[in-house]
């Protein structure tokens, strides 16, 4: 029966649904749930990659993943439609990820996130030493509003002013978060630089 | 120290955006290395079907809602095959109202699409009695649906700290128990607390407030409201329109169309809010106060302000108590004056200047805010037996529904069922066209036969946007109607002599 709903979903995506349109294709789900599994095809492996950034291991993220997509489809009817429905299911995960941890929100200086740093890195060197380990490694090593403007954004696949909708912070200051998140990447993944006390030094900011 | 720092903050808080601008090889490899983490093939095919699977289940639930808000009954003839016991519960509160007032199953039966056969014979699924469910497992239950609405709630809503208490009542009707707790098709709990298959049914959907923020109850100055410590009570009596009795707590936009039924085949309802949760009460009894099937204001408040959260893990004690049966309410009033009753419906009552034999109108009572109109036509035949006076009566409804919402509650029931073998005759009556059948469906061992001969009528017309239906749904196949009958040519004559 599943076999047989999928393939008519299939045929439905090809005849009905305009394939840019998250709109479309919310509007198809409020009157027929079903639809729903075209925004989990769009979307799964965002969330899958944000939930993978945060917890480096393959079946944690599955299970964030799992949690996300059953909460907002058992939630769909509340969803208002404002804003992207990737920024959406990026919350949900998010919010799942966090109580996981048992994450308190820190409370990052906003004023710390604005100095850039103007330290200059050979880009050749940081292609080389480069790997998907060291990156979500390293991200939990830098200040934790920056990480997570990377995960929304790289990871997530969310556009800038998603990120700040998500994070409630203006569109600018992600670009500032996200910047100075790669700057502190860079340094870590060249130099296996970590300043000591540097993000408890932040926070105390 | 201090001035330098002021001096980088007014520096960097006007910077450009070009100023920020992100290093184009960094941001390359970045997302060519993030594009190469893909979740599992097999976790990704399991995931979609359980969505699709979970999504069919809540298209199901809400044709079932829809199914209940349009149309407000299920068909007899649908196999039990495998439903929860909230779905069962409700089917049952359900047939229950219906077999509590015939005149509104059968006016809603009738109306918009006239006729549909269907087969002569069919197995009427009788109602299995609700198990009740051993009293041990409640608390786990109640823990596990806590858990899950908090879970819920924290994760799509910003207070996430917020705790989400289920309670249970501590004091029932006598007869009555915690038969059911369970999730409700939407992830809510969901509390039976009724007596297995006969008595009135009571039962309580419980969940987060904030999903039923700025709903009412029912129309302004019909809802009744009693404040006992912190919490208000609101209760009150009737539904809106035909098959919404169950979805009481609707928004105010959702009901502009929608009409009041003040005297709802016996539902009454209470609703209240407890710390972040909102109870929903439904009962369907009867619509005689006094009766045991009938639960008023007192009874209700009673059971609703006795609720108690789980006491360390386990269900708070129940005790019992004797309803009062709303017997000091007010019972509801057919109108028997038919100048009043045309005074509240939104049309003209033609007048029937020819009556059948020795009938005469009764009473009535108008529906649907005035939209709709029944009225009955009685005999009394104190001649059939000196021990027992007889009253028969047939029915006479007026609908308007070409600018009403009615019609499409109507279109749900696909006309009237008749048997295959039925006869339709249409005949010409003051050069309408009126349709009439005689016949009815006799219920013998669970199955269902279209009998031509049984003494049921129905005779049905529609002109200028009004739609005419007569009929005997009451009559017993036993019942002598010498000094009462009515033959065809005497509706024809009614018929004829509306003015």
């Amino acid at each position: 029966m599943i076999e047989q709903q999928n393939k008519n979903l299939l045929k439905d995506e090809v005849e009905t649904l305009d394939p840019s349109s998250d709109d479309a294709i919310i509007q198809a789900t409020r009157e027929d749930k079903t639809k729903f599994v075209h925004l989990y095809r769009r979307y799964v492996k965002d969330v899958y990659r944000y939930a993978f950034s945060h917890l480096n291991h393959p079946s944690e993220a599955e299970d964030i993943t799992s949690q996300t997509f059953l909460i907002a489809l058992q939630n769909f009817d509340q969803y208002r439609g404002d804003g992207c429905f990737g920024a959406y299911l990026t919350g949900i995960a998010r919010r799942l990820i966090a109580r996981s941890f048992r994450h308190t929100q820190d409370e990052w200086g906003n004023e710390a996130d604005l100095m850039l740093d103007t330290k200059v890195i050979s880009e050749e060197l940081v292609s080389q030493k480069m790997t998907l380990e060291q990156v979500i490694s390293e991200l939990s090593t830098i200040p934790d509003q920056r990480a997570e403007a990377i995960r929304l954004h790289y990871f997530a696949g969310l556009q800038m002013k998603e990120v700040a909708a998500v994070m409630r912070k203006s569109e600018m200051a992600i670009r500032m978060l996200v910047h100075r998140g790669i700057v502190d990447l860079k340094k870590r993944l060249v130099n296996g630089y970590e300043p000591q006390g540097e993000k408890n030094e932040t926070k105390a900011k | 120290m201090k001035q330098k720092l002021n001096n980088l903050f007014k520096r960097y808080l006007t910077i450009s955006e070009d100023q920020v601008e992100i290093d184009p090889t960094f941001d390359h490899d970045l997302k060519t290395m993030v594009a190469a983490i893909i979740p599992g093939e097999s976790f990704e095919k399991r995931l979609e079907t359980q969505i699709l699977e979970m999504a069919a289940a809540k298209n199901k639930n809400s044709t079932r809602a829809s199914t209940q808000k349009q149309a407000g009954w299920f068909s007899l003839n649908t196999p039990l095959k495998k439903f929860s016991l909230v779905g069962l519960t409700i089917i049952v509160i359900i047939a229950l109202s219906l077999l509590v007032s015939p005149s509104l199953r059968v006016m809603a039966e009738d109306l918009f699409s006239f006729w549909k056969k269907v087969d002569n014979q069919r197995v009427v699924t009788p109602f299995p009695e609700v198990p009740a469910m051993d009293p041990d497992e409640i608390p786990t239950i109640v823990e596990s649906l806590q858990e899950e609405i908090k879970s819920t709630q924290q994760a799509t809503m910003e207070n996430a700290e917020e705790e989400f208490i289920i309670k249970l009542p501590t004091l029932l009707p006598e007869g009555h128990r915690i038969l059911v707790v369970d999730r409700g098709p939407r992830g809510n709990a969901f509390l039976n607390l009724s007596k297995a298959r006969f008595g009135a049914l009571i039962t309580v959907t419980i969940q987060p407030a904030v999903d039923v923020e700025g709903t009412i109850l029912g129309p302004e100055g019909k809802v009744e409201k009693v404040t006992i410590g912190d919490i208000t009570y609101e209760y009150v009596r009737g539904g809106w329109g035909i098959g919404n009795a169950l979805s009481n707590q609707m928004d105010p936009d959702a009901v502009k169309d929608l009409s009041w039924i003040d005297d709802y085949d016996g539902f009454h309802k209470l609703r209240w809010f407890d710390g972040n949760m909102n109870y929903y009460m439904v009962v369907a009894g009867n619509s005689a106060p006094g009766s045991d099937r009938y639960f008023g204001k007192n009874d209700l408040v009673k059971i609703a302000s006795s609720f108690q959260p789980l006491e360390n893990g386990s269900r708070p004690p129940l005790d019992f108590f004797e309803p009062d049966y709303g017997i000091d309410e007010k019972p509801f009033e057919y109108i028997k004056d038919i100048s009043v009753l045309e005074d509240l419906v939104r049309f003209d009552i033609p007048e029937a200047t020819v009556l059948p034999g020795n009938f005469s109108f009764k009473n009535g009572m108008p529906v649907f805010t005035g939209n709709h109109v029944i009225m009955y036509f009685s005999c009394t035949d104190d001649a059939v037996s000196s021990e027992e006076m007889k009253e028969y009566e047939f029915e006479f409804t007026i609908g308007r529904y070409s600018d009403s919402g009615l019609a499409k509650e109507f279109e749900m029931f696909g006309g009237y069922e008749v048997g295959e073998d039925a006869f339709i005759e249409t005949i010409l009556i003051n050069d309408r066209e009126v349709q009439y059948v005689r016949g009815g469906w006799a219920y013998n061992a669970g199955v269902r036969t279209w009998d031509n001969n049984r003494k049921q009528f129905r005779m049905v017309w529609y002109q200028d946007g009004l739609l005419y239906n007569l009929g005997n749904p009451n009559v017993f196949q036993s019942d002598d109607q010498g000094f009462c009958a009515l033959t065809k040519q005497d509706l024809i004559k009614f018929v004829e002599g509306l003015q």
